[in-house]
Parts: structure tokens; C-alpha cells; sequence
């Protein structure tokens, strides 16, 4: 018994020496208030973060790179985000929403060069710090980047006809999506903004009550979705919905293969996001939807 | 009659925040979640109450009684009505007309907020009149009252945006706050009246 004590304690007091030398290591290279949050940059053990400081709090990760690999992708979010590719066909042109530090953007660019990309983000401060910190650069003209609300910028894109190939849902604030961002009607708005072959992305949580309510809503809207997540309830997951019948898993393997070369630089393994490539319906079927009149989200997501 | 005077008061402090706090939620989906959008919101609330005091303490100068104030709270429940029904349909038009979602929230809450908010600001004035007995005794009865009205407005806010939004669904709740505003209304309406002169 004493035995198990003593170790148990040493291994807090490893735990807790780690812990502090890790926040001791993370250095603040940049920091600025905005409207929004508190954001700013850090440097820690190899990576660069932009996170949104909260109190008491472990601040969420916007966007993360490794310093000495910028290629590589830091969190599983965006190898799953990958998965996207399987269901497209050279896209021409890209809507994101939520651009955080631009790491999607400056990806699809290097993957589709031709394609246009148009990014949104709420928050000018966070366009600022992708620009100075992440290497994002929208001087060239196939990328623009609008500092508007995600949802605001699509009812506008609506009116104006615009039409996408494939749009990434990626608006993120310092706890979650934005509630008016995660309802039936915003979905039916982006549902608008797709082309006939268009696929939409979305990167959500995978843990919490949300989880039902959020997959009843987007099952609602589009139908028969498919999911990407890596490890259940420690990485995010990946949504991918569109307008048109989605292809069946069997036929997504020849992409898997084809992609396979191209995204492993980016420390992609496409056949492990075959592997755990699912349309199961792995939610509560009965889960409220969320729309513009019932969108708890945030009380939902920490019961 | 104390007793009616200052729980109308609480009913309607409660009912003003709830509807403040919902009115973020009717419009983030046209104008965004932005702080220009609480700022558009709390500006027409803050103007309406301002402009509520001033005529609720004019109409409190003629014969004061609790008909006329229930008149008051039963026309603040009609004129919700309007809001609760078309604020889509006004979201939805402003958004076509405005480009900039400041204004674009501005002139949206001045259509939507404005008239059943400057009738809700007529009640604290015209129930001090009601309430107060000496002049030595009115700065008391003022607090008091302010107190119990302020009130209702912490625990309006803090039930609508911890439970209410959760039980029920936005336009459920603006219901529930129309009703209560009303049967405040028709109760003090059918209160024996006495009429109030000191």
C-alpha cells in the first residue's frame, strides 16, 4: 500500500515538474486584444500556437505548426480535414470560414493551385497574426480573405450568387462554434452557396452532449453524412455533407490511393482516414435539432 | 395594493431583460454575433426607457390609478406581439436594405424593440406614483421600488440565458413574457380601485 503511495506521489511530482517546465518553455512571441479575445502567439517545445486567452482555463488551440516542419500538420484535425479531398474533383473555388491562423488556406493552395480561395474571419486581429506568424499571404490573386461574421458573409453570398465547390466550416471561438453557426437555417444557407457537385467540410467536437444534437441537425439538412476521427473523444471530428447523393465508401478507396503520395509530406496517411471514414449513424437519432429558435450550444456542450 | 404595485414591477424588470437577451439571438443570424449587434440592442433599450420615464411619470400627473396601469402593462404585452411574429420577416427585409450590419442591427432593434420597450419604461415612474405616500417618504418607496424592479431584471437575465434558452425554444420563451405582462395587466385592470390622491 505504502509502496503504491510513494510512487503515485513521485509520479505527481514528475507530472507536475513536467507540467511546469512545459509552461515555463512556452514563450510569448505576440499578443494583442481584439474585439473578440485576447490573442496571442507562443512558442513552445518545437511549435507555434495561436491560442485565445481565457482565465483559469486551458486556452483552446486555434491554430498550431511545428517550427522546424511548417509542412507537417501538428493536430489530427487537419490530417482528418484531409479526408475532404477524397470527395472532391479539382475544386475551382474554395470558401473558409474561419480562417484562425490560415493553415487550410495556405494547404488547399499548395494542393490546388488554380482554385480560388476566399476566406472569412470575424476577428482582424486573428487575419493580422496569420499573416505575420503563419506564413498566410492573400496578396496573390487567387486568395482574399473578408473580415466579416461567417454568417452574415454567407447570407450576403446568397444574394449575390455566388457559388462554391467546396466550403469549409471552420469558425471557432474561444470555447466552440458561435451558436447562430451551428443551426439548421445557417446550414441550409450554406447548403445554398454549393455548387450541384459541391462538398461541405465541417470541423466540430467530438465528445460532449453537443455531439447528438449537432450530427441530428446536419444529418437533418443534408442527409447522409460521413465522419473522420482519428481517436473517439480526444481529437476532433471532421463532417463532410454535400448537396448531391455522397459516393459509397468502396468507391473512395481508388481516391485514398491516388492521394496517398501527395498528402503524405503534409504527415497524412490517407488509408488510416479510410480506415475510420464512416457514414454509421453513430448519434441519438431522438437529439433535438439546433436551429435560429433552440441553440443552447454552449450549455449543451458542457452538460 | 403595495403588494400588486411591486410585484408587477418585478414581473415587468424580468420581462425587459429577457426579451434584451433574446433580441441577440433574433439577430446574430442577419447581423452576426458581434458586440455592434449588443450595442445596437442595448442603445434602443436604453432610449426607450429613457423616453418611457419621461411620459410614465407625464401620464402619473392625471388622476393615477391602477386601471390605467394596467392599461400600460396590457399594451406592452400587445405591442410584443408584433415582434414575437415578424421578426424574421423584419430581419430579413433590413438585411436586404442595409449593407452595414451595424446599422443594419440598429434600425432593426429600433423597428422591432423600440415601442413595446419605451411602454415597458412608463411602468417604474407611474408605479412610484402609485406606491408613494409623503413626499418625505418618496426618496424610501423610489429605492424600494427600483430595488424590487432591478431585481426582477438580474434574475430575468439570469434565467432566460442559463435555463429558459435551454428549455424552451426562443419564441416559446417571448410567449411566456408576453403573457405574464399581460396577466399583470388584466389583474391590476380588475383591482379594486381606489383612487390615489395625497
Amino acid at each position: 500500500m505504502n509502496k503504491i503511495l510513494i510512487s503515485l506521489s513521485l509520479s505527481i511530482v514528475a507530472l507536475t515538474c513536467l507540467t511546469l517546465s512545459s509552461t515555463a518553455q512556452a514563450k510569448i512571441i505576440d499578443q494583442e486584444r481584439s474585439l473578440y479575445q485576447n490573442v496571442y502567439v507562443s512558442e513552445e517545445i518545437g511549435l507555434r500556437c495561436m491560442r485565445f486567452k481565457k482565465r483559469n482555463q486551458h486556452d483552446l488551440s486555434q491554430s498550431c505548426i511545428f517550427l522546424d516542419y511548417p509542412g507537417r500538420f501538428v493536430f489530427d484535425y487537419y490530417k482528418q480535414a484531409m479526408g475532404v479531398n477524397f470527395f472532391v474533383d479539382n475544386p475551382k473555388e474554395i470558401l473558409i470560414i474561419g480562417l484562425g491562423g490560415g493553415i487550410l488556406a495556405n494547404t488547399f493552395n499548395e494542393i490546388y493551385p488554380e482554385a480560388h480561395i476566399t476566406s472569412v474571419e470575424i476577428d482582424p486581429v486573428v487575419t493580422k497574426m496569420a499573416k505575420k506568424h503563419f506564413a498566410y499571404d492573400d496578396s496573390s490573386d487567387n486568395l482574399e480573405t473578408h473580415v466579416r461574421d461567417g454568417r452574415v458573409f454567407v447570407k450576403r453570398a446568397i444574394k449575390k450568387g455566388k457559388k462554391y465547390d467546396l466550403i469549409l466550416l471552420d469558425a471557432f471561438n474561444g470555447d466552440y462554434i458561435p451558436e447562430h453557426m451551428m443551426t439548421k437555417e445557417y446550414l441550409e444557407e450554406v447548403k445554398q452557396l454549393v455548387t450541384e457537385q459541391g462538398i461541405i467540410m465541417a470541423n466540430t467536437f467530438s465528445s460532449s452532449k453537443l455531439f447528438d444534437h449537432e450530427s441530428a441537425t446536419y444529418h437533418e439538412v443534408f442527409g447522409r453524412m460521413y465522419q473522420i476521427t482519428l481517436e473517439h473523444g480526444k481529437t476532433n471530428r471532421v463532417i463532410i455533407v454535400a448537396k448531391k447523393a455522397l459516393p459509397n465508401k468502396k468507391e473512395l478507396l481508388d481516391k485514398a490511393n491516388e492521394w496517398h503520395a501527395k498528402l503524405s509530406r503534409y504527415g497524412v496517411d490517407t488509408f488510416g482516414l479510410y480506415e475510420v471514414l464512416t457514414d454509421e449513424v453513430n448519434w441519438d437519432t431522438k437529439a433535438k435539432i439546433l436551429t435560429d429558435q433552440y441553440s443552447p450550444a454552449n450549455l449543451l456542450k458542457d452538460q | 395594493m403595495n403588494l400588486l404595485v411591486l410585484t408587477c414591477s418585478f414581473i415587468a424588470g424580468f420581462c425587459i431583460m429577457t426579451i434584451e437577451l433574446l433580441g441577440g439571438k433574433i439577430l446574430s443570424p442577419y447581423f452576426g454575433g458581434s458586440v455592434y449587434v449588443w450595442g445596437s440592442i442595448i442603445t434602443v433599450f436604453m432610449l426607450a426607457l429613457s423616453i418611457g420615464y419621461l411620459l410614465g411619470g407625464r401620464l402619473s400627473l392625471n388622476t393615477p390609478n391602477t386601471k390605467k396601469y394596467g392599461i400600460i402593462f396590457v399594451a406592452s404585452a400587445l405591442t410584443c406581439i408584433p415582434l414575437i411574429l415578424f421578426h424574421e420577416t423584419i430581419s430579413d427585409w433590413v438585411f436586404e436594405m442595409v449593407e452595414d450590419p451595424r446599422y443594419g442591427s440598429l434600425i432593426t432593434s429600433m423597428i422591432l424593440f423600440f415601442i413595446p420597450t419605451v411602454i415597458m419604461g412608463m411602468i417604474a415612474p407611474y408605479s412610484v406614483r402609485l406606491l408613494v405616500s409623503s413626499t418625505e417618504s418618496s426618496g424610501q418607496t423610489a429605492g424600494f421600488l427600483y430595488f424590487v424592479s432591478t431585481l426582477g431584471s438580474a434574475l430575468g437575465t439570469l434565467a432566460t440565458s442559463f435555463y429558459l434558452v435551454l428549455w424552451f425554444e426562443l419564441d416559446s420563451v417571448l410567449w411566456g413574457a408576453v403573457t405574464a405582462l399581460f396577466v399583470a395587466g388584466v389583474v391590476s385592470l380588475l383591482f379594486p380601485q381606489r383612487e390615489v390622491t395625497h
